[in-house]
């Protein structure tokens, strides 16, 4: 039988004056093999009121981004031993969001700058094709790394600029998200979007340390998208 | 206006760097075996305005750089992930952290005016 020393942050704003660490041992046949998510449900079974968040559990929603031993991640496609210590493994909340309960936080301030973005095609221009505005390939091609944004925070989380000023800052996954309109050419509120952007907290925050690019689950690079941004705004003066 | 900040940081950066290498290699192929020959050289009119442009530019590209600390570390939710207690006190720190920046401008522009464009 291996053993796991599970180190879980609670917190109960109902009934705890601050928040603690709770101490787990989790004992399986393959604690090594396992995922994050299982060791986590395996310590929910010694203590029910252990709170988080999952839902697909194969790292396409995004539910269950947490922070393990520092690093941020889905608990749900890491594996214990890509991330324990010596059989240790401490999960946090997912940092600099408020914590509804144990390892919930509240996304609102992510969403709201997901919001800010307009995270939508915006194009007025009348169709008289008679068939869908259409891409060639190569355009196409420039969206790649950038529509596949699943929205689970670790990027933006992870990002000490984002901790500093989160209503200032759009932050890394907004950001992603800001250029893969700017880069589709089937958008035509480039202009606007980008002077929207243009201010000294929104993009130019992001001093580049990639925090976001080295935790994102997906494989994706935020940071290269920043730098396009920037590139763009400096076009445009 | 962040791109207008952005190029400001990068050229006067360029401008100290440009200054300092000025200095560096004058120092090394001018001959400042004495003090008086080195006051010579810093002295003439040229040297004088690249010297002022300089601070100026420095002053600058320093204050750019120290209000970002300000906003980053300075801010009632930064300092709240200290204590509760000195979040509270956020716009005092600020206020102080303001006021020994511009003392420091204040001292060193004063020594500056005084010891060296005056000339005394």
């Amino acid at each position: 039988m291996e053993k796991l020393n599970l180190s879980i942050y609670r917190y109960d704003p109902s009934k705890d004056q601050r928040p603690y660490m709770a101490d787990y041992k989790i004992e399986s046949e393959s604690v090594g093999n396992m995922m994050v998510i299982d060791a986590i449900r395996k310590a929910q079974e010694l203590d029910s009121t252990l709170t988080f968040r999952r839902s697909c559990g194969q790292g396409v929603c995004g539910s269950d981004g947490v922070n393990m031993n520092g690093q941020n991640g889905l608990a749900c496609i890491t594996s214990v031993s890509s991330v324990s210590v010596m059989n240790k493994l401490e999960i946090r909340p997912l940092p600099g969001l408020p914590v509804i309960k144990d390892l919930i936080v509240d996304m609102k301030p992510f969403y709201d700058q997901y919001e800010k973005i307009k995270p939508f095609l915006s194009n007025e221009e009348e169709v008289d094709t008679g068939h869908e505005r259409l891409q060639s390939p190569e355009e196409r091609e420039k969206l790649d790394g950038l529509y596949e944004c699943i929205l689970c925070a670790c990027c933006s989380t992870s990002c000490p600029s984002f901790w500093w000023n989160p209503e200032k800052f759009v932050g890394p996954a907004a950001l992603l998200q800001a250029y893969r309109f700017i880069a589709d050419t089937r958008d035509k509120q480039k202009k606007s979007r980008l002077k929207k952007l243009n201010d000294a907290f929104s993009v130019y925050r992001c001093h580049g340390i990639m925090n976001c690019t080295s935790v994102c689950p997906k494989g994706l690079n935020p940071s290269k998208a920043i730098n396009e941004i920037k590139k763009e705004l400096r076009k445009i003066g | 206006m962040g791109t207008l900040l952005w190029y400001f940081q990068r050229v006067s950066a360029l401008i100290v760097f440009s200054y300092v290498l000025t200095i560096f290699f004058s120092y090394i192929f001018f001959d400042f075996s004495s003090y008086e020959l080195w006051r010579n050289f810093i002295t003439t009119p040229e040297i004088k305005l690249y010297t002022t442009i300089f601070l100026l530019i420095s002053f600058s590209h320093g204050v750019q750089g120290l209000k970002a600390v300000e906003d980053d570390y300075l801010s009632e939710r930064t300092l709240g992930f200290l204590s509760a207690n000195i979040a509270k006190h956020s716009s005092l720190a600020r206020l102080l952290y303001r006021f020994v920046i511009l003392l420091v401008i204040f001292v060193t522009s004063y020594v500056f005016v005084i010891y060296y464009l005056v000339d005394l």
